[in-house]
């Protein structure tokens, strides 16, 4: 892993048919190792960054770099040491669970034995190993975004971006998932992640970057920012403060 | 190769378990082709196999009007009626059963019609006789001819080429009735004439004949021509394969809702491997419905009256014309679902798109009844070609693989493959 995990530089997206910028003048650097904590606002930029970073979008000006590697050039080496954990629930529904990973597995050229020991601990790990066999489409709304992270981990990447990964599940499945990441960031890999839960990204991210209207406002580690601006408990006052009260749309 | 595998064992697993999908894909053409086959049947076969029922009112009670009861009734086409449940019949009556549809024709036939066409023969005779210096009462050839009018009442709701070919096949009987009329009342004034030369025994059967050659060179093909089962089975086939669009595009638009398909991208591989996964599984369904089709054809068809489905001895040209239909199918259907952002509208394009371009196709009519500038657009139409593909194999027994239409295939995925790109960029 070369010594920048995430280095982003000068990026810019407008897109089309729009005059005001997604992201502008944005430059960011994650370190191998870190959860870092992308957040934001409604439409400051954070999913236009987040694809940018995945390879699903091109961007007008910048340079942007994952694992070493150019996202203009090497999307392809950038796709074998990723990780992405949607914020939709993105599997097959008619599939079972076990079909599920073993699609995903595949895709990263896992298969056979290899593959079968990897679905069944992370089964097991999530609690699903009772339902490995049922249709995604008649789990609980837990069960699938458990499923939806596995489908994200299950080739054990060097870097991982999740997109709210915990949006609408109970405090059970949540303590799960994060128990899971943050035993997953202890083995070395590198987390990128979003959400408006400013409390779980307080608690579980090591640094965090506040992103307004498509520039980085802020950053470092939570327990610093709350420090440094005086008068703050949480991370959650901290961000209100940099962004406001204003409602986005 | 191990990414296009579980792409093509996910898409199969998908849709093995869509029994809407897999109703749309198997069923539904089966249903189709059983019941277009029972309903054209009888357009495909000949007028003369059919006993059309013709309700028949005598007023004449002669000769003339018995030797057309006997004709008609004796010839394999019409099915002679001359009361309506035992009732005898009048004129409104006859009307009133050809309106309501209960019979598709109605003949009146006049009162003294019998003895019109005697006097109109016998005047007839008389003046050819008189071409000849052989009729002394010169003056009978001034005298008015008599005509009978036949009152043909016709159903509104009989096609044209139905009632053209009644009528062609009526007016043969009546001017062969007239001609031995003629015959017999020319013999007779001849006799009359010369009494050594009384019987007179001309021929009236036609001597010109018309041998019916089905024209192919291929010696395994059996001898016939194409009935509804011939046509509406590869028809009804194409139809349901390009139907496929459905099935294919909603799985499409429905995984892109759900992030699937963003998920996809991310996954490393080309992103080609879904289309073409895509393309692979939905064409080896087309094979299967394919010969499921043709053994619907060949063994389920002739269990309800119907002719058996001849398929010729070579089986892999059909393969390769399935297959190329099916390529254009498939690489439609992901057009649809690549270009159409919603389900709504995909599924509306592209059931309407199928239909139009079949109706081009000449799935439900031969496009060479067609007006010469449909046929002309008819060309572009890939369901066209499969037809084609499937009459030369069947019928004309033309099995060679190079008459397939690589080139036409070839550009119509060309074309699809140009919208998937700008689609995808856009």
């Amino acid at each position: 892993m070369p010594h920048l995990a995430i280095e982003i530089s000068g990026l810019e997206k407008t897109y089309p048919n729009s005059e005001i910028p997604a992201v502008y003048g944005l430059s960011l650097q994650i370190k191998p190792g870190e959860i870092f904590g992308l957040l934001g606002p409604n439409g400051a930029g954070k999913t236009t960054t987040f694809s940018i970073l995945c390879g699903l979008l091109d961007f007008d000006a910048g340079l942007v770099k994952v694992g070493g590697f150019d996202v203009t050039k090497d999307r392809d080496k950038i796709k074998e040491i990723i990780g992405v954990v949607p914020q939709d629930l993105a599997l097959f529904p008619t599939l079972t669970a076990y079909e599920n990973l073993e699609f995903f597995g595949n895709f990263y050229g896992l298969s056979g034995n290899k593959l079968n020991k990897l679905i069944e601990g992370n089964l097991e790990k999530f609690g699903l190993s009772n339902a490995q066999n049922k249709q995604v489409r008649t789990y609980s709304g837990g069960m699938k975004r458990r499923l939806n992270l596995i489908a994200g981990i299950l080739h054990q990447p060097a870097i991982l971006f999740l997109d709210e990964p915990t949006a609408a599940v109970d405090v059970q499945s949540r303590s799960s998932i994060m128990q899971v990441l943050k035993e997953m960031n202890r083995q070395g890999t590198t987390i990128i992640y979003t959400s408006h839960l400013m409390d779980e990204a307080q608690h579980f991210c090591s640094k965090v970057g506040i992103i307004d209207s498509g520039k980085l406002v802020e950053q470092g580690v939570p327990d610093e920012l709350i420090i440094r601006y005086a008068g703050s408990s949480s991370l959650e006052e901290v961000f209100l403060k940099i962004t406001g009260k204003r409602l986005r749309d | 190769m191990l990414k296009l595998k579980a792409y093509i064992k996910k898409e199969f697993l998908t849709l093995l378990r869509d029994r809407g999908g897999l109703a749309v894909l198997f069923f539904m053409p089966v249903i189709l082709i059983i019941i277009m086959s029972l309903i054209q049947d009888a357009p495909f076969r000949e007028y003369q196999e059919l006993k059309i029922p013709i309700l028949v009112l005598d007023l004449d009670k002669d000769s003339l009007s018995k030797d057309i009861i006997r004709g008609l009734a004796s010839s394999k086409i019409f099915k002679i009626d001359s009361n309506i449940e035992g009732k005898s019949l009048t004129e409104a009556d006859l009307l009133d059963a050809v309106n309501h549809g209960t019979y598709q024709l109605g003949i009146c036939i006049p009162k003294g019609s019998s003895q019109a066409l005697r006097e109109r023969v016998s005047l007839k005779v008389n003046e050819t006789l008189s071409a000849f210096g052989l009729n002394e009462n010169k003056d009978s050839t001034l005298l008015k001819k008599p005509t009978i009018d036949f009152k043909v009442y016709i159903d509104p709701a009989a096609k044209k080429s139905f009632r053209s070919s009644v009528l062609s096949s009526m007016e043969k009987f009546v001017l062969d009735i007239q001609l031995k009329e003629f015959i017999r009342a020319f013999g007779k004034s001849l006799g009359s004439i010369s009494p050594q030369q009384t019987k007179l025994n001309f021929d009236t059967e036609s001597g010109i004949r018309f041998q019916e050659i089905v024209a192919t060179t291929n010696k395994n093909l059996p001898d016939f021509t194409t009935n509804s089962v011939q046509h509406n089975v590869p028809a009804w086939t194409l139809f349901a394969m390009f139907f496929i669009v459905i099935p294919m595009a909603g799985n499409m638009i429905k995984e892109r809702d759900l992030g699937s398909e963003m998920r996809l991208l991310v996954l490393p591989g080309s992103i080609n491997i879904p289309i073409f996964g895509r393309i692979i599984t939905y064409s080896l369904v087309c094979q299967i419905q394919l010969w499921i089709m043709l053994a619907v054809g060949i063994w389920i068809l002739p269990l309800l009256g119907l002719p058996k489905l001849q398929i010729g001895q070579v089986f892999f040209p059909i393969v390769l014309a399935g297959l190329l239909s099916s390529l254009s199918a498939t690489a439609f259907g992901v057009m649809v679902g690549t270009v159409f952002k919603t389900l709504q509208q995909a599924m509306v394009f592209g059931s309407v798109s199928v239909v139009i371009l079949s109706a081009l196709g000449g799935i439900w009519i031969p496009t060479y009844v067609m007006p010469e500038s449909i046929q002309t657009i008819s060309s572009l139409s890939p369901l066209n070609w499969g037809l084609e593909s499937f009459n030369n194999i069947f019928l004309r027994g033309i099995n060679k693989t190079s008459s397939l239409p690589w080139l036409q295939t070839g550009c119509f995925v060309l074309v699809c493959f140009g919208f998937i790109r700008i689609a995808k960029r856009n």
